[in-house]
């Protein structure tokens, strides 16, 4: 079982009372959301576990393999520019801007490396979780 | 003007039931869908559906940035919020407006000015609509006391910018009043972040009735007639039904002109619903709330008047003017339905998200459902747990109830579990049957009995 919650007493009772009824249950595994509560609860074998692989925050970079980063859009947005194919970014660097209405919000390299892949075009429409640029990152 | 391109900035049931509506009128369709809802049923039917964030409805269906710089940028010159979200959160239409996108709905000033409860009041009384008994706002455990006394007890202090029974607190005598300003004020703060109360009577036996509008932002409004919408857990409606069968006919006469002025003094533009308190030992109605949307309980005046209100408010809000006059809107029949939710009612309703294993829904005659869901849907656990509404029409409320009941019967879904075999138990009650019912019914009278056999 994983949780993240409040620690005051309220939400502890029904977290326990959760476990029991699961126990009760015919469930297999079960994910709840809820104010204040996050709770997952498997029995052995059950699935995986939705609250550490949804940890990370959009947007999160998915290494396709060790050496690379994937930027990926954090919401939807138009792209305004893009760094090129080729070019060399610092970890921090602005790797993109996106436009949301009147506002501009940079998307930012979070690692050292070079550009390998841009995935989107300038001025198109991207939607939340949509690749932007790949960086190939730097040997260590 | 008349909208071509429609975007439909919300989920589920609503949303499906939009792209509908606006295909009906030849008008193309782009949705919002979050991260979990890229296989809706609205996604797949419409010509269009943008991601717009992830799966927590903060991050995507409540943020109206995302909403509008989407809907503005795949084209879009209108936008329909549905129901919840952001739907009454006047932001979202002055934001469309400084985008040149027409919003399905009202005036964001009458949006806001409704959305006051203790100005709808006012709005209300100079329309010469009768209110709850009630105060203005209340300053004070002092004032609490002195207004508990005046109005006579039992009485209900409320939050001026709540809604949906939350920050309630009841007083029965003076003592109760001092100490329930107190822990009010709290309430209102923490769940909407404006401490200000105000007092109305506490009525025991109420029903809770609301009329349907339309209006054409110009001064002309049209009524749809009435729903009673009594059988409600926790503040939440369960069944709705049109007509209201408990109130006679001259009442609701009154009832329908009392909306329809209210709507009128403001203007009102596109749908709305006027909610009232009906104290059945006095036969007398007052005046709780306007919600200035689409209700998700509107099937049920489609069904008693033949008539498209969606359509109505997509046609409204291109510029157009009212589709009818009142004495083209023909009421008959009763119609009756339930909110059908993944909830496990022997489990104090436990919200049970999860994928559907087997849907096999009723038809027949006067059998409407409006639902997003189909075998394989998978419930996600990030939003409400709605999974459809079943509505029967019938030539009266017997005939109503006897179709639902049998709808229900054949209702199969399987995965999840659901509250459709607690809607069969509600509407076969005896006092549901003989409409003995009132706003407290379901969790004094119908639940402890249920939980009793259990």
């Amino acid at each position: 079982m994983t949780m993240a919650a409040g620690s005051d007493e309220a939400t502890i009772n029904d977290a326990r009372a959760l476990l029991r009824e699961f126990a009760r249950s015919q469930w297999q595994e079960l994910y709840l959301v809820n104010d204040g509560l996050e709770i997952f609860i498997a029995r052995q074998g059950g699935g995986a576990n939705p609250m550490t692989t949804a940890a990370a925050p959009a947007p999160a970079p998915r290494p396709e393999a060790v050496n690379k980063v994937q930027l990926s859009t954090p919401h939807v947005a138009t792209l305004l520019t893009c760094a090129a194919e080729g070019a060399a970014l610092k970890a921090g660097d602005v790797a993109a801007t996106l436009e949301l209405l009147d506002e501009t919000v940079d998307v930012l390299a979070p690692v050292a490396g070079r550009v390998s892949l841009v995935s989107a075009a300038s001025g198109s429409l991207l939607e939340f979780g949509a690749p932007i640029l790949v960086i190939l990152k730097y040997p260590q | 003007m008349t909208i071509r391109r429609l975007f439909i900035a919300n989920r589920g049931e609503i949303a499906l039931r939009i792209v509908r509506a606006a295909q009906g009128l030849g008008i193309e369709t782009v949705v919002a869908v979050s991260d979990a809802d890229r296989e809706s049923a609205a996604a797949r039917l419409a010509d269009r559906a943008i991601v717009i964030g992830p799966a927590q409805a903060a991050k995507s269906y409540l943020d109206p940035r995302l909403i509008v710089h989407a809907a503005k940028a795949s084209g879009c010159d209108g936008l329909h919020p549905g129901y919840g979200f952001l739907s009454e959160r006047a932001i979202l239409p002055r934001l469309c407006a400084q985008h040149g996108i027409a919003f399905v709905g009202p005036e964001p000033d009458v949006i806001d000015a409704l959305g006051d409860k203790l100005r709808a009041r006012e709005m209300a009384k100079s329309a010469g609509v009768p209110l709850v008994p009630g105060s203005d706002s209340i300053g004070s455990a002092q004032d609490a006391r002195r207004a508990g006394d005046s109005i006579g007890y039992p009485v209900l202090l409320k939050a001026s910018a709540g809604g949906g029974g939350r920050g309630m607190v009841i007083a029965n005598n003076g003592e109760e009043a001092e100490a329930g300003f107190h822990r009010a004020t709290a309430e209102a703060v923490a769940a909407f972040g404006d401490g200000t109360l105000f007092m109305e009577r506490f009525v025991p036996e109420a029903r809770h009735v609301e009329v349907q509008l339309m209006g054409d932002g110009r001064g002309k409004v049209v009524h749809f007639g009435e729903r009673d919408c009594s059988v409600q857990r926790r503040y939440q409606k369960l069944i709705e039904e049109a007509p209201c069968a408990a109130m006679p006919e001259t009442l609701r006469r009154q009832l329908h002109e009392s909306a329809v002025a209210l709507a009128a003094s403001v203007n009102y533009r596109n749908a709305g619903t006027a909610e009232f308190l009906f104290d059945v030992a006095r036969q007398e109605f007052y005046f709780i709330e306007v919600n200035a949307r689409i209700q998700v309980e509107h099937p049920v005046s489609e069904m008693i008047s033949g008539f498209d209100l969606v359509q109505e408010q997509i046609r409204l809000a291109g510029g157009a003017g009212l589709s009818v006059a009142q004495d083209q809107v023909v009421l008959w029949g009763h119609a009756i339905e339930c909110r059908i939710n993944a909830e496990d009612a022997a489990r104090d309703f436990l919200p049970s998200p999860g994928k559907v294993t087997r849907w096999e829904p009723p038809s027949g005659t006067g059998i409407r459902l409006d639902s997003h869901m189909s075998k394989g849907s998978v419930i996600p656990p990030f939003y409400d747990s709605m999974v459809g509404k079943l509505v029967a029409h019938g030539r009266d409320r017997a005939e109503a109830i006897a179709r639902l009941s049998d709808a229900i019967d054949g209702f199969v879904v399987e995965g999840v579990p659901t509250t459709l075999g607690l809607h069969r138990a509600i509407i076969q009650h005896p006092d549901f049957v003989e409409n003995r019912i009132d706003t407290r019914w379901l969790e004094r009278v119908f639940l402890p009995a249920a939980k009793g056999q259990a």
